[in-house]
C-alpha cells in the first residue's frame, strides 16, 4: 500500500542473521501500524516468554503518517513483553530514528535473541550492521548520544538505553535526542537484556506517497492552522506544564505518593515559573508545537522538563523548587529510568520511611537524600533494590500492607493524576492497554466539565471514545495526539492525511474498528501471558478506594469501589468483552480475529 | 462582585490570571467575559460547581475558566 514501506527488518542478535520481509496489505489495513502492527508481531511470535529472556523481542514500529511532513510526526511506538508487568508493554518516542527508519526503508524493526557482547545496531538503508559497544557500556545516555553522533554524524536518529537498563531495571525507558524518552514498561529493560545498548539509523530514501502534491498542500494548511490556533502563544511558552496548576486547581495534582491533591509548594513549579527559567525549547522532528521546555537544574546543567516529570518527582516527592526537580529529572533521564516509575517508586520509599517500615531515612523532600536514591535505583544497590521491579513487587516483598498505597495499575505506576475524586480518569487508568498509563484516555478534564463525581455510562462511552482516538489512532497511525487537544487542532485533518498518503478512504468509523482490534487483541495478549488474569487487574490502587485525602475541597472524597464496579461492567459490555475483562467469541470473530479464540480459551 | 480565575491560554484572552467584576445583579457569564472568549473547549466551575457560558451568575460567586487539556 502506498504511504508505507512495506518493509520490516528482522535482526537476530544471537546468531547475527539480518532479513527483511514484507508486511502484508492485510496487516497494514487492518492494524494501520505503529501499536497495532507490534501487538500483532506479539502476539504471533512472542508466546508464553521470559520477558528479559532472549526469546523476547522487542519491536520499533511506525505508522503511515511517521516522519512525514506533517504535524508532531516524528512518533514511534517502542513495544515488547513488558519485564515490569509481564503484560503487553509499549511507548511512543519522538525522535529523528522515526524518520531515518522509514527513510532506510523499513516501516518495523524487530530485534530478536541476544547478544553475547555490548553491541549496537548501525542501519544505513540497506546495509545493516551489529557492532561492538563495549565503549558505550557503562556510559549515561548523554555521554552515549554524544559519542555515537561523533561517530555516525549529529543528524543520525538514536535510540539508546542507559546504565539502568543495562543493569536490567524494570523501570527504565527507551532514551532519544537527551531526554526524549518512550517505552515506559521496561523496554529499556529489555534492551539491556539483549545486551543492546543502541540502535543508529541513518536512512536516505523517500516514502512514496499517493498524492505527494495534495499532501504537501494540506501539511502547509495544517502547519498554518496550528500557528494561527489561540491557544499556540501559550502553549508554546508552558506546553505541558501549564497541566501543574490546572491539576492543582482541581485537586488531583500527585501529592505525597498520592496521598494529597494539592501541594504547598505548587507555585514554586508551576508553568509559570517554568517560563522563568526556560533557557531553550526543544521537540520532535516535523513539530511546530515543540513541548520540550529545557531549564537549567540547581547545577547548572540542561534538563528537558514536562508536566508528568514534574508531577512525579515534584510534589509526589515533596520536593520545593523546580531547579531541584530539574536536577533529579535529569538524573533520570541520564540513567534512562522512567522518570514517572521512578517518582512513585521514590514515594514509596519515602512512605515507607515514615511508617517505620524500612530501617533507611529518606524524608519527604529530602532533596540530597533523592539524589542517592535515584544511583541505588539505577544501580539496584541498597534500599533502592526493592523497587528495581517496580512498585506492586515491591509491595509483595515489604508486606505490611503496604500493597494499598503501591500506586500501579497491573504493575505499571500511575502516572500524574490522583484520582481520589476522579472516578472517570481512574477508570481509564484502570482499563488502559499497558498498566497505569494516562495516554490512552486521559478522560479527567472532560470528567472535570461535566459531573466529575458520578458513574456514569455516558463516562464509560467517553473513555472508550477517547481510548479509540488516542490509543487506537494516534499510537498506530504514530503521530503525536498533542495538536488535537492542546490546541484544537481539527481531527478531520486525520483521514484526509491518510487518504493523500494511501490513496484509501477511511472514515473515522472504520479507524475506530481498527482501535477496537488492537484493544481487544493486547487483551488477548494479557489472558494468554497472565492465564489467572481476571477483573481484579483492571482495578485502580487500593489507596483511591480506601483513604480520602486530608486537604482542600476532595477532603473525605474517595472512589466507591461498587459502583467503580459497575462503571466496569458497562466498559466490558461496550468493548464486547466478558465480565472478568476476556473478549468474547463474538467479539474476536467481529474483528477479524477469530483465530485468537483457542489461545485464551479455558 | 464575581471573582474571576482564568487558566492556561484563557489568560492571555483575559489578559489576567484573576480579576474581579462588579455586577449588581445576576448575569448570563457570557456577559462578562470578553467578546473573543471561546465557546468550545472551555471547562467553567462557578462556586465549584460546572457550569457554561449561559449560567447566570450573582454577586459574591467566585469562577474558575479552564481550557480542556490533553495531558502531559
Amino acid at each position: 500500500m502506498k504511504g508505507y514501506t512495506g518493509k520490516l527488518l528482522r535482526v537476530n542478535l544471537s546468531d547475527g542473521k539480518i532479513s527483511k520481509e514484507e508486511i502484508s496489505e492485510s496487516m497494514q489495513r487492518d492494524f494501520l501500524g505503529g501499536r497495532g502492527l507490534a501487538v500483532k508481531l506479539l502476539w504471533d511470535e512472542v508466546k508464553r516468554v521470559d520477558p528479559l529472556s532472549e526469546r523476547n523481542k522487542i519491536i520499533f514500529s511506525t505508522g503511515p503518517l511517521s516522519g512525514q511532513l506533517l504535524p508532531s510526526s516524528g512518533k514511534m511506538v517502542v513495544a515488547s513483553k513488558s519485564p515490569l508487568t509481564g503484560g503487553y508493554g509499549d511507548g511512543n518516542i519522538g525522535t529523528m530514528a522515526s524518520v531515518h527508519l522509514r527513510k532506510a526503508g523499513y516501516d518495523v524493526l524487530v530485534v530478536e535473541g541476544k547478544s553475547e557482547n555490548p553491541c549496537y545496531l548501525l542501519i544505513e538503508d540497506e546495509k545493516v550492521k551489529i557492532l561492538d559497544a563495549s565503549e558505550l557500556w557503562g556510559k549515561n545516555t548523554f555521554e552515549s548520544q554524544d559519542l555515537l553522533e561523533k561517530r555516525h554524524g549529529k543528524n543520525s536518529g538514536i535510540l539508546l538505553i542507559g546504565p539502568s537498563g543495562e543493569n536490567l531495571i524494570r523501570i527504565s525507558t527507551v532514551l532519544s535526542q537527551r531526554g526524549r524518552a518512550g517505552g515506559r514498561p521496561g523496554m529499556g529493560a529489555v534492551m539491556g537484556s539483549k545486551n543492546l545498548k543502541a540502535i543508529v539509523i541513518r536512512g536516505t530514501g523517500t516514502i512514496s506517497n499517493f498524492d505527494d502534491e495534495k499532501l504537501k498542500e494540506y501539511a502547509k494548511k495544517a502547519y498554518e492552522e496550528i500557528k494561527g490556533k489561540e491557544a499556540y502563544p501559550f502553549w508554546m511558552r508552558q506546553g505541558t506544564m501549564q497541566v501543574f496548576e490546572w491539576c492543582n486547581e482541581n485537586h488531583c495534582l500527585p501529592t505525597y505518593n498520592f496521598r494529597e491533591g494539592v501541594f504547598e509548594f505548587s507555585k514554586e513549579m508551576d508553568g509559570y515559573v517554568l517560563e522563568r527559567m526556560a533557557v531553550d525549547r526543544k521537540g520532535c522532528p516535523m513539530c511546530n508545537m515543540q513541548c520540550g521546555h529545557i531549564v537549567k537544574d540547581i547545577k547548572g546543567e540542561r534538563a528537558e522538563l514536562d508536566y508528568e516529570n514534574v508531577g512525579m518527582l515534584g510534589p509526589n516527592l515533596g520536593m520545593k523548587t523546580l531547579a531541584e526537580v530539574a536536577l533529579l529529572n535529569r538524573m533520570a533521564d541520564e540513567w534512562g529510568l522512567d522518570t514517572i516509575s521512578l517518582g512513585s517508586c521514590m514515594g514509596f520509599l519515602m512512605e515507607a520511611s515514615e511508617k517505620g517500615l524500612i530501617p533507611e531515612k529518606i524524608g519527604w523532600g529530602d532533596f540530597d537524600r533523592a539524589q542517592r536514591l535515584i544511583q541505588e535505583i539505577g544501580r539496584g544497590e541498597g534500599i533502592g533494590a526493592l523497587v528495581t521491579k517496580g512498585v506492586k513487587l515491591a509491595s509483595e516483598k515489604l508486606g505490611k500492607d503496604s500493597h494499598r498505597w503501591a500506586m500501579h495499575v497491573k504493575g505499571l505506576e500511575i502516572s500524574a493524576y490522583n484520582c481520589h475524586g476522579c472516578p472517570g480518569m481512574a477508570l481509564s487508568y484502570g482499563t488502559s492497554p499497558i498498566g497505569a498509563s494516562h495516554k490512552d484516555a486521559w478522560v479527567i478534564a472532560w470528567e472535570v466539565s461535566t459531573d466529575r463525581f458520578s458513574y456514569s455510562k455516558e463516562k464509560v462511552e467517553k473513555i472508550v471514545e477517547f481510548q479509540r482516538i488516542r490509543g487506537g489512532f494516534f499510537e498506530s497511525a504514530s503521530v503525536c495526539r498533542l495538536p488535537w487537544v492542546e490546541v484544537n487542532f481539527g481531527l478531520d485533518w486525520y483521514p484526509k492525511f491518510l487518504e493523500a498518503i494511501t490513496g484509501h478512504k477511511r472514515d473515522w468509523e472504520e479507524l475506530y474498528q481498527i482501535g477496537d482490534r488492537i484493544y481487544t487483541l493486547i487483551r488477548a495478549f494479557w489472558k494468554r501471558e497472565i492465564p489467572s488474569f481476571d477483573r481484579t487487574w483492571d482495578y485502580p490502587p487500593l489507596r483511591w478506594f480506601e483513604e480520602a485525602p486530608s486537604q482542600g475541597k476532595l477532603k473525605g472524597i474517595k472512589v466507591d469501589k461498587e459502583k467503580y464496579d459497575q462503571m466496569l461492567s458497562w466498559y466490558y459490555e461496550i468493548r464486547g468483552w466478558d465480565q472478568n475483562g476476556i473478549p468474547s467469541k463474538e467479539t474476536l470473530d467481529r474483528l477479524g480475529l477469530s483465530e485468537v479464540t483457542k489461545e485464551i480459551s479455558p | 462582585m464575581v471573582e474571576m480565575k482564568f487558566l492556561g491560554y484563557l489568560t492571555d484572552l483575559a489578559g489576567t490570571r484573576k480579576k474581579e467584576v462588579f455586577i449588581e445583579s445576576p448575569k448570563p457569564l457570557r456577559e462578562i467575559l470578553p467578546p473573543s472568549f471561546p465557546e468550545k473547549n472551555l471547562i467553567i466551575l462557578i462556586d465549584g460547581k460546572p457550569g457554561d457560558l449561559d449560567t447566570l451568575v450573582s454577586p459574591g460567586q467566585s469562577v474558575i475558566l479552564m481550557p480542556i487539556l490533553s495531558g502531559g
